[in-house]
């Protein structure tokens, strides 16, 4: 019973000093979106600031775990307070909110029961059952179970099968269980509960209220992502990083407002924190890159570049310091032997003609496309309807971006592909792995198909993101 | 109490829509004729009928009602369907009335499509919670095709909805036709029936979790960490017994990672509930860990073809000390044998651990 009450004054604690940050970045952010947002930035930045201290030589412990989240507190409280800002605004952004719910019509209140229903059985079942997923036994969990008992990285790294990922979602189990709540599973959907709520909230920026909500419900029943909620995986964490630093992208794209340039930044930063294998933190830095240079915009690159590889390189260089043992050449196999053996140039040469194409085409087909063929089809639609608008001059510049960013994401979804298959023998055993990389396309692209049918199905053009917020801020 | 309404006035207000509280009165200006008027005038029968067979079929088998009238229930419900979306744009506009039949099916199908797909979850679970076949069985109903009548009454109420917006349909494709949108009107129904394809399967099977799950959790509400875990991890009961019977600084001899012992030879799974314990292994079953103190007794938890795969150590071992532990009641009994001899049946197909004699 004390762990429940210690696990939720622990992840309040978290979201209390994410919402520091949120203050300090977007004041006016609205009330829902501040506690998502809270949740986001806070479970991540702490959890890196964890790392961190580790390295320094400060224990995985509950002491100095709580002595750095109270100091992060303290210190985003005094910059709140610099600056000027408030935190009393965000009940207030609430309140107000949750005022308009009796004003709803029933279809909404229908569908926004629809979303409590599915959000809440995935924080139920998550805060229940112990971990029981094969990978995070086997790797993510295990590295927390490690940091608890021994308090440190050392002997993780020394039984090996330990670097590979990052440390976010290892951390944010190390702080559940150093709470004394044995079930890390709520960290998880409560990163789902934030992507839902983001995602309705840039949708009801957009369009209308019941528009957002009930697309929300679609992406809640569709997007594969519920399953990952009650899951203890990696890429539920990374999907919700980058989906929401690209709403943050695209709302810079849109208004060239620095906070949507630095939420955008910090969260995409944190998605090589939940995973850092695949590149697609590249796609939008590419993207704000020639935005940015278009518009003679170098001071906005820079600060994006920077946020991003602040948050990505020390990762990357622990773990260079760092390299994995090798396996045994009596554990190998003649074959695997010989192909670990070749050159890169003779591995690309081997992959690098028609069969080897082909091969890896048949692959993306039937792990990335097929699954999920009804989003795929709906994304081609849409992107018909989209250039159909633009012919016309009736598209939004949103449109045209989301579409991109879309085809970009999957051509590199498919390069990604080809690249394992240069370098890992066995890329083609491995099918539920591409399968759960591309995760992260299907909210993009119901978010996408939700702004084109709207502005083709209601005739009107999409609100551009409101640049003052409507909600009345707090007079001292 | 004065000014409220009766059970009969509530009743009569939520069953009957705006357009129907009217006195009812025949149809003098409708423009309808022929093929179209008797298809208008002929489909609530039809309407019946379809429900008739759908259940007849569900409390029968697939395939009954195709040997009787050589189509079958759901090919039937298909087409009353699809030619409800051509009938139900013809019906008398608002303002006007409709004939009682119309009312009757719209009313019913208002009514029954909650019950039915609270049945539908009902029998879903039921099957699930015992085993294949359990619902037909018992109550000679086959849910699968149960599954139909609610989908059947759910494009019904669909039916009724679109009517009453019909207005504002027809008035959307007017719009989209005179901007010259129609394909992309068409893109738009198209991409509605891709989602909806998708999300109505997994919004009834994430129902059902919701339901069951939850449910079983209110049910067990004070289950032990233990407990869950027994529950839901593979192998977790040997495993812990394992655990339980070695100390901390333990080295721990385990199979090699093939069939029979994918799990209990997989190091990365075992170390999980081992740990602080050392994991030794090598790749040769026919051989034994150097250096491990302690080796697991392992019949192989994955089916293989050949019975004689099953068990390991495949080599003999002396032993300061042997337990056996029984997965079916998770009991443990410490053995007086001091040698693992493989080709003895008393021991090769057991679980258990070995404490290796020092030499």
């Amino acid at each position: 019973m004390l762990g429940i009450f210690a696990v939720i004054l622990g992840l309040l604690a978290v979201c209390l000093f994410g919402a520091t940050m949120v203050t300090l970045i977007r004041p006016n952010a609205y009330g829902f979106e501040t506690l998502a947002l809270s949740y986001l930035l806070g479970m991540g930045v702490f959890t890196f600031v964890l790392f961190l201290a580790n390295i320094v030589g400060i224990k995985f412990e509950l002491v100095s775990s709580s002595l750095i989240l109270l100091g992060l507190i303290t210190c985003g409280l005094t910059m709140v307070q610099v600056f000027g800002r408030s935190l009393k605004e965000i009940p207030t952004k609430l309140h107000h909110e949750i005022k308009f719910l009796p004003s709803c019509t029933t279809v909404e209140k229908g569908l926004l029961a629809g979303i409590i229903f599915v959000v809440s059985t995935a924080v139920i079942i998550s805060s229940y059952w112990p971990v029981r997923d094969w990978d995070s036994i086997v790797s993510y969990d295990f590295r927390a179970k490690t940091f608890v008992v021994t308090g440190s990285m050392e002997t993780g790294l020394k039984l090996g099968y330990f670097l590979g990922y990052p440390l976010m979602t290892t951390l944010g189990h190390t702080w559940v269980y150093l709470l004394g709540f044995p079930y890390p599973g709520i960290v998880h959907s409560l990163w789902y509960l934030s992507l839902v709520i983001l995602l309705c909230t840039a949708l009801a920026k957009r369009t209308s209220r019941a528009w957002a909500l009930g697309w929300s419900l679609v992406f809640c029943f569709s997007s594969g992502l519920f399953d990952h909620a009650l899951m203890t995986y990696t890429n539920l964490a990374y999907a919700t990083y980058l989906i929401a630093g690209y709403f943050y992208t695209l709302e810079w794209l849109e208004t060239r407002k620095n906070d949507s340039l630095i939420l955008s930044g910090t969260l995409i930063g944190l998605s090589t924190w939940a995973r850092s294998a695949e590149p697609f933190w590249l796609i939008p830095l590419f993207m704000v890159l020639v935005a940015g240079l278009l518009q003679k915009e170098i001071r906005s690159v820079s600060i994006y570049s920077l946020l991003i590889l602040m948050i990505r390189q020390p990762w990357k260089f622990f773990e260079s310091l760092h390299p994995e043992p090798t396996r045994l050449s009596a554990e190998l196999s003649k074959e695997a032997q010989a192909f670990i053996e070749k050159s890169l140039l003779e591995k690309v040469l081997t992959r690098l003609n028609i069969p080897g194409i082909w091969e890896v085409m048949v692959y993306f087909w039937q792990y990335v496309i097929s699954p999920t063929k009804y989003q795929y089809i709906a994304l081609l639609l849409a992107g018909f309807i989209t250039l159909s608008l633009t012919k016309r001059k009736m598209a939004n510049p949103l449109l045209q971006y989301l579409l991109i960013a879309i085809t970009l994401n999957i051509a590199g979804v498919m390069a990604g592909i080809f690249q394992f298959s240069i370098f890992f023998r066995e890329w083609r055993e491995i099918g539920g792995s591409a399968e759960r990389m591309s995760l992260f396309l299907g909210p993009l692209i119901l978010f996408f198909v939700a702004l084109t049918t709207y502005q083709l199905i209601f005739m009107t053009k999409i609100r551009p993101v409101a640049e003052k917020s409507k909600i009345k801020r707090i007079k001292k | 109490m004065e000014g409220s309404k009766t059970i009969k006035e509530v009743m009569t207000s939520f069953l009957f829509s705006k357009n129907q509280k009217k006195k009812l009165t025949a149809i003098k200006n409708w423009s309808v004729t022929g093929l179209n008027r008797l298809a208008v005038e002929a489909y609530p029968y039809l309407v019946t009928l379809t429900y008739a067979f759908l259940v007849i079929e569900a409390c029968t088998y697939i395939g009954f009602l195709r040997s009787l009238i050589f189509i079958d229930a759901i090919s039937f419900a298909t087409l009353t369907v699809l030619l409800g979306i051509y009938v139900v744009p013809k019906l008398p506009s608002t303002g006007m009335f409709l004939q009682k039949m119309y009312e009757y099916i719209f009313m019913f199908s208002r009514l029954i499509t909650p019950v039915n797909l609270f049945l539908y979850f009902l029998l879903a679970s039921l099957e699930e919670k015992h085993y294949p076949n359990y619902v037909f069985a018992h109550y000679h109903v086959n849910y699968e095709l149960f599954r139909y009548v609610a989908f059947f009454s759910v494009s019904i109420l669909l039916l009724d909805i679109s009517r009453q917006y019909h207005k504002k349909v027809a008035d959307t494709y007017r719009s989209f036709k005179e901007r010259g949108l129609r394909l992309e009107l068409i893109a738009v129904i198209i991409i509605a029936l891709s989602y909806a394809r998708a999300v109505i399967p997994t919004s009834i099977s994430i129902t059902r979790t919701g339901f069951l799950d939850v449910g079983f959790i209110v049910t067990h509400l004070f289950l032990s960490y233990k407990e869950k875990q027994l529950k839901a991890l593979s192998e977790f009961s040997y495993l812990n017994f394992i655990k339980e019977n070695t100390p901390e600084t333990a080295s721990i001899g385990i199979p090699p990672q093939m069939p029979p012992w994918l799990t209990t030879g997989n190091e990365g799974y075992v170390r999980y509930f081992l740990f602080p314990r050392k994991i030794v292994k090598i790749p040769d079953k026919n051989k034994i860990p150097e250096f491990a103190e302690y080796l697991l007794i392992d019949k192989g938890e994955w089916a293989v073809p050949d019975p004689n795969e099953y068990g390991w150590p495949k080599k003999m071992v002396k032993a300061d000390k042997i337990w056996y532990f029984d997965k079916a009641t998770n009991s443990v009994i410490e053995s007086e044998d001091k040698i693992f001899d493989p080709n003895n049946p008393d021991q090769k197909l057991r679980w258990g651990l070995i404490k290796v004699a020092k030499e």
